[in-house]
């Protein structure tokens, strides 16, 4: 950001109104814990214990009363904003980081057509890696059932590659046919493999294994060769940023709750670590729409075209030319997205699918007080003021940076 | 000709993405860590009979065979007649015509997964519906009197309140209302979806209402935007010179030509509403799709669970396909192209 566009964002009110929204709540939820006198897992039985043994109305000791079984509220709700947040800031980090990445390289090399192969094995290369990493990640993700699913999808990928292995086999361009056949022989026993082994019955973390070292031996051969043979490519071709795309279309088509429910429940146990995976890996696909559509300008520019032509590499102008000026709109798509996160988070423990108790969190602290309406309803204002204020909050900062950034826009 | 082919092309790309998402329920109904065969026969069987339910359920093939059968009796014909489901082979089959869909059996609830989604497939309707038609004519209203009493206390009245109405979720505004409409007031009812039809409608305003005012705020925002910029355009201010009466050049003028933003939110809206309002349906304990498929998250029924995500993304598709389809009614600039 340049000098007037903060100059733009201090005169912007509700701007400045979110920013300190912002602030408070992270200070309530990060600090307030720290100096507050009560344990958020602990009931008070003496001093927290309304009449009849309902919860405690608002006192001098605890100041925004008890819940249902006699816990400090106040502090309650700072740690259920200490996970919101967190949730809300891995996941946004990740889905921004990963929609930019998308984004960026589908809009700069859209007309560029590769082997549809290569496709498969980027998709063979990720997927197995993810489920790699996922493994490494070892005990709080054991029972991580998604491996198998990106194991599938590696899967997916090899079969992808060796069918169009196959194609260029049958157009006969000679050139090729050493390297196919070699990547065929590497990749179709695979496949097979697992074709016939039943799936389900096999440990996930040994085909995912194997699929990542079959398509790395396999691609480094293959890369090796073709640079040496200076191959012409007969295989099919597609381009690079149609595949972006449609992949996006797809995973948009999802109803975004309900696959996120669908994820949440498909893990035996949740943990924060979880949550931030399958929010943060459904939710890129805006970003890396929003950010294309700004590549696709940007790569028009004059400047862009020059270092082009002046042969500087395609990392190095994404990198100095493209990012620079995309980042603008990824941080106030990255504002808004922690907004949504907040909610994404708070519905699912809305809805009893977040962590388990006793961890405190906004959405299950909401859905505990509906039971007291009419006799403790400061368990329900309480956590429902919260959520609208951080999102208020970080929708109305997120609005300030994207006039400042973009005085189009502004009104 | 041209448009028949880009017809043609729209329908073998979502009928593509229908594919792809059916796929990937299926697989994410095999990642969910239950043994259904376990469900199905009960805490208490033998594992021998344990072993036979598994057999039954075709749970003792390969991931690829269990996927073709799935493939298969997803959509298959069938004879017409409705005696028939009292046969084994279509007894958890719903059918149009010869048309069969099969979705298996719930292994809770012991029903076709086909016959629950029927049950509940209208209530979601109606309240999708109810909520559109709620936020549509709220928001325009309120979206075009704003742009056109730009820069008044009026307008920045609707601009805060739509902002606060975008920042309510749904869970905040519907957990408020149904406080302060239900419990307090005593006016509508608290939950459920009420007999006949006048008990329904009361039941219906809540949820409906909740949903409507998250969109409207929405829509606001969008038309606001939309006819300042339009508002100001070349076209506008000679047809205002040339005389054009003011409510003309506001609707004709201005309103037709936010039609492709308005028309592309409220069908996508539609669409994703259609697949079940999940936390609002919560909520207010309303029989549709989106509380389904809650209680099978949390009770991992996986049929049910492929079966609300496929009747989602069905729906979100559709809504995309006619929103396609009519930007070129809408617009005769994309109908030229």
């Amino acid at each position: 950001m340049d000098r007037r566009a903060i100059a733009r964002f201090r005169r912007n009110r509700g701007a400045l109104v979110g920013l300190a929204l912002v602030v408070a709540i992270v200070l309530f939820s990060f600090v307030g814990p720290l100096i507050a006198g009560h344990d958020p897992y602990v009931p008070d039985f003496d001093r927290g214990r309304g009449p009849f043994g309902v919860p405690g109305a608002p006192s001098r000791v605890h100041w925004l009363g008890t819940d249902n079984i006699f816990r400090d509220l106040l502090v309650r709700l700072a740690h259920g904003g200490r996970l919101s947040l967190e949730v809300a800031f891995v996941a946004t980090t990740i889905a921004v980081t990963l929609g930019t990445a998308v984004g960026i390289a589908s809009g700069y090399f859209k007309g560029t057509r590769v082997r549809l192969d290569a496709i498969g094995d980027v998709v063979a290369l990720h997927f197995g890696a993810a489920a790699g990493l996922a493994i490494t990640l070892g005990r709080d993700l054991a029972g991580f059932r998604l491996l198998g699913f990106a194991a599938w999808l590696a899967t997916l990928g090899a079969m992808v590659r060796a069918g169009s292995v196959g194609f260029s086999l049958v157009r006969r361009r000679r050139a090729v046919i050493a390297t196919d056949l070699l990547d065929l022989a590497l990749s179709l026993p695979l496949v097979g493999w697992v074709a016939v082994h039943r799936l389900g019955a096999l440990r996930e973390h040994r085909v995912a294994a194997a699929v990542v070292a079959v398509a790395t031996v396999s691609g480094a051969l293959r890369w090796s060769f073709e640079k040496r043979r200076r191959a012409t490519l007969a295989a099919p071709r597609v381009d690079v940023d149609d595949v972006a795309m449609r992949a996006v279309d797809v995973l948009l088509a999802f109803p975004f709750l309900l696959l996120v429910m669908a994820l949440a429940a498909a893990i035996e146990r949740t943990s924060e670590a979880t949550i931030f995976l399958v929010l943060g890996l459904t939710a890129w696909t805006g970003t890396a729409r929003v950010i294309r559509g700004k590549t696709l300008q940007v790569r028009e520019l004059e400047f862009v075209v020059a270092s082009r032509a002046l042969g500087q590499s395609a990392p190095a102008i994404l990198l100095r030319h493209v990012l620079p000026n995309v980042i603008g709109v990824a941080i106030v798509l990255a504002t808004n997205s922690v907004a949504s996160m907040i909610v994404a988070e708070a519905a699912l423990s809305f809805l009893g699918l977040s962590l388990p108790p006793p961890a405190a969190s906004w959405g299950r602290m909401l859905d505990d007080g509906r039971a007291y309406y009419s006799v403790a309803p400061w368990l329900l204002v309480c956590p429902a003021v919260a959520i609208l204020l951080a999102v208020l909050g970080f929708n109305l900062l997120g609005e300030g940076l994207r006039d400042a950034v973009d005085p189009k826009d502004a009104s | 000709m041209n448009a028949l082919r880009f017809v043609g092309r729209r329908l073998a790309w979502a009928a593509l993405v229908v594919f792809l998402v059916t796929t990937a329920t299926f697989v994410l109904n095999r990642a969910l860590p239950s043994d259904p065969a376990r469900m199905v026969a009960g805490a208490q069987a033998r594992p021998s009979d344990v072993a036979k339910i598994r057999k039954q359920l075709g749970l003792d093939r390969s991931i690829a065979e269990q996927y073709g059968i799935f493939l298969q009796r997803l959509v298959h014909l069938g004879p017409r007649e409705p005696d028939v489901r009292s046969t084994s082979e279509h007894a958890s089959c719903g059918h149009l015509g010869a048309l069969h869909v099969d979705l298996g059996r719930s292994y809770q609830q012991r029903r076709p997964v086909v016959t629950i989604i029927a049950d509940r497939l209208p209530r979601t309707v109606v309240l999708a519906l109810a909520a559109v038609t709620i936020s549509v004519l709220l928001g325009v209203g309120s979206g075009l009197l704003a742009a056109l009493r730009r820069n008044t206390w009026l307008d920045t009245t609707t601009v805060a309140i739509a902002l606060l109405g975008i920042s309510a979720p749904t869970f905040v505004l519907g957990v408020a209302l149904q406080w302060l409409l239900a419990y307090q007031l005593r006016w509508l009812p608290l939950s459920g979806a009420g007999e006949g039809f006048v008990d329904g409608l009361r039941h219906l305003a809540l949820p409906a209402l909740t949903l409507g005012v998250f969109g409207a705020a929405y829509y606001t925002r969008l038309v606001r935007g939309e006819m300042i910029e339009l508002l100001e355009a070349d076209y506008v201010r000679t047809a205002r010179a040339k005389g054009v009466a003011g409510w003309r050049v506001v609707l004709v003028h201005g309103l037709r030509n936010a039609l492709v933003p308005i028309v592309t939110v409220v069908g996508l809206e539609l669409g994703a509403l259609l697949g079940g309002a999940v936390i609002t349906e919560q909520i207010f304990s309303w029989p549709g799709i989106g509380s389904l498929a809650v209680r099978a998250m949390r009770d991992r029924d996986g049929p049910v669970i492929v079966g609300t995500v496929l009747v989602g993304a069905v729906a979100i598709v559709l809504a995309s396909l006619v929103v396609d389809l009519l930007y070129a009614l809408l617009d005769p600039r994309i109908r030229a192209r």
